[in-house]
């Protein structure tokens, strides 16, 4: 019998301060997360410096909830683990920081973790991944296609060429009056809308797996513009629902041709645009019809968290993944080699 | 008693451990390299090299800031971890005052730290052998203001990491670099914190704040 892996782990790579204890890669004995949110709103978006001071304030009381939201001593823990990068550096280093000097208190061992491997891995926390796979990470910083043959094998088949797909939420969210974080604004005004403009859609050349939103958003844009010029009233739910038809009708369409293509039987949708309806209702459907394994997590795992990062953690921790003292964080890392 | 000091508020990294006041290693360096990547290493070699348990340790003390905000979060960060870790207490130390101490020398000191376009973060000690007084407390302030504050004492001494782009306006000053492991003799600058609640002492709100403040002041 193979003893347990309790990983102690830590996650501030944006605006959310987040630790949490989770067993043997799935199990979650707790999940604390801080988010700034409100902070940011008069920003109108997350401003680095600010976030990096709100995590300092933040980071050890969040330590401590999760550790005892978990019923954990230091003593119960194999290791630490915190995400590396990708993120913003500032915020980054805070959680670095922290997870060194408890590793160092406690001679734990320390796991750095790829967030994005931590969005795709936050699917683990509800069901086993069955592999080969294709996920899509959708965020306001992330919009990538990875195909995975095995565990923390990750090879990027596709990537926006300019706007994450979030961002370009966020953006029209802002055009059309609606406050920060926009995304889930207009999924929910879009369900009140129909398909009126019937925005184009970017599929790029034939067989690529890439994305670019900087057209869609443009076009938002201009044709708001022009109606305002000329007086035109514009029903603000017209518009939301025509963005997101296009940005789902891409999003779904490429997935899907990479589901067919690399022949796989599961499918796994992460990060925050995860919990857009819309998205999720199309893949639902597409994927019943297709007879394919759709796992989306919970809207609290599509956010960041830090169970993402634990349960990445566990099969790192199997392969003595491990970092010494000197880790620092990193604003770009590439996930094909980051194990 | 058994101390941890921790300064990596500028360029120069400053760690310590002291026994009693009295300093058992310490490293100090001003090579141009991330602190988040080095201070935890260091803080590791102060205890190879002298043998010490971590839980020998009776308190930890930080330098605050002002300075880089950066580099004031990687000290605090640390220094909060590891105190909330160990259970053991902690303590902040204004980083220009660590500057002071470090100086070594009574009479008025100024030390200070460039906060660009003509400001620093300053202060004002009269430093005596073992005591001090604040004379002007630590802001952020234009080095025209610190200047005007030292003429109306008959001599003073402004203290200034050399390498800092300042100097080049400053037609005298001492090159003095902190050393963390000096700053106990001066009981009465340590200030025991709450570990939680411990930020660091930035002397400056964010410029995104600042904006804001400007635009919504109506």
């Amino acid at each position: 019998m193979t003893q347990d892996t309790v990983i102690l782990s830590i996650e501030t790579s944006c605006d959310e301060t987040a630790a949490s204890v989770v067993r043997n890669g799935s199990e979650i004995l707790s999940n604390v997360v801080v988010s700034q949110i409100e902070s940011h709103k008069r920003f109108g978006g997350v401003v680095p410096e600010v976030a990096s001071r709100h995590h300092v304030e933040t980071i050890t009381l969040v330590i401590e909830q999760a550790l005892e939201e978990a019923g954990m001593t230091p003593e119960g823990l194999s290791a630490v683990a915190v995400t590396e990068g990708p993120g913003l550096i500032g915020a980054l280093l805070v959680g670095i920081n922290a997870a060194k000097a408890f590793s160092f208190a406690h001679d734990l061992p320390l796991i750095p973790v790829h967030h994005i491997a931590g969005h795709i891995y936050a699917n683990q926390l509800e069901e086993e991944l069955e592999f080969p796979l294709v996920a899509l990470i959708v965020s306001g910083g992330h919009t990538e296609l990875i195909y995975m043959e095995d565990h923390l094998s990750f090879e990027v088949i596709g990537e926006t060429r300019d706007d994450a797909v979030g961002e370009a939420y966020d953006k029209v969210a802002r055009v059309i009056g609606l406050p920060y974080p926009g995304g889930p604004h207009v999924d929910r005004l879009s369900r009140e809308g129909a398909d009126t403009f019937d925005f184009p859609r970017s599929y790029l050349e034939q067989g690529s797996y890439d994305f670019s939103f900087s057209g869609l958003k443009s076009a938002v844009i201009n044709t708001l513009h022009n109606h305002r010029q000329k007086g035109l009233e514009v029903k603000k739910e017209d518009v939301a629902k025509s963005f997101q038809e296009s940005a789902v009708d891409v999003l779904t369409k490429k997935t899907m041709d990479a589901v067919e293509e690399y022949e796989v039987k599961h499918l796994l949708v992460a990060g925050g645009v995860a919990a857009n309806s819309g998205l999720r209702q199309r893949f639902e459907s597409l994927c019943r019809e297709n007879d394919v394994k759709l796992s989306i997590p919970k809207l609290k795992f599509c956010t960041d968290n830090a169970a993402m990062i634990g349960a990445v953690a566990h099969h790192l921790y199997q392969k003595d993944h491990f970092a010494s003292l000197d880790l620092n964080g990193r604003n770009f890392i590439d996930i094909e080699l980051f194990v | 008693m058994i101390s941890l000091l921790i300064d990596t508020s500028n360029r120069p990294l400053s760690v310590a451990l002291n026994r009693d006041g009295f300093t058992l290693a310490e490293i100090n360096t001003t090579v141009k390299k991330t602190h988040s990547a080095t201070v935890m290493d260091y803080i590791d070699k102060l205890f190879r090299m002298t043998e010490l348990k971590k839980n020998d340790i009776d308190r930890i003390i930080v330098a605050k800031g002002p300075g880089s905000y950066t580099g004031v979060r990687i000290g605090v960060t640390v220094a909060k971890t590891l105190a909330f870790a160990l259970g053991t207490k902690l303590y902040s130390v204004s980083s220009l005052f660590v500057v002071a101490a470090s100086y070594s020398k009574e009479g008025i000191v100024a030390p200070l730290f460039d906060a660009r376009r003509g400001n620093v973060f300053g202060a004002v000690y009269n430093m005596k052998p073992d005591s001090f007084t604040e004379e002007v407390a630590p802001a952020h302030m234009s080095l025209k203001d610190l200047q005007t504050k030292l003429s109306s004492y008959e001599s003073s001494v402004i203290l200034l990491d050399g390498q800092e782009n300042i100097s080049a306006n400053l037609e005298d000053f001492v090159h003095t670099v902190p050393r963390i492991s000096l700053i106990e003799q001066f009981e009465t600058a340590l200030e025991e914190e709450d570990i939680h609640s411990l930020v660091p002492e930035y002397l400056r709100i964010s410029e995104a704040e600042r904006n804001w403040m400007e635009q919504n002041k109506s």
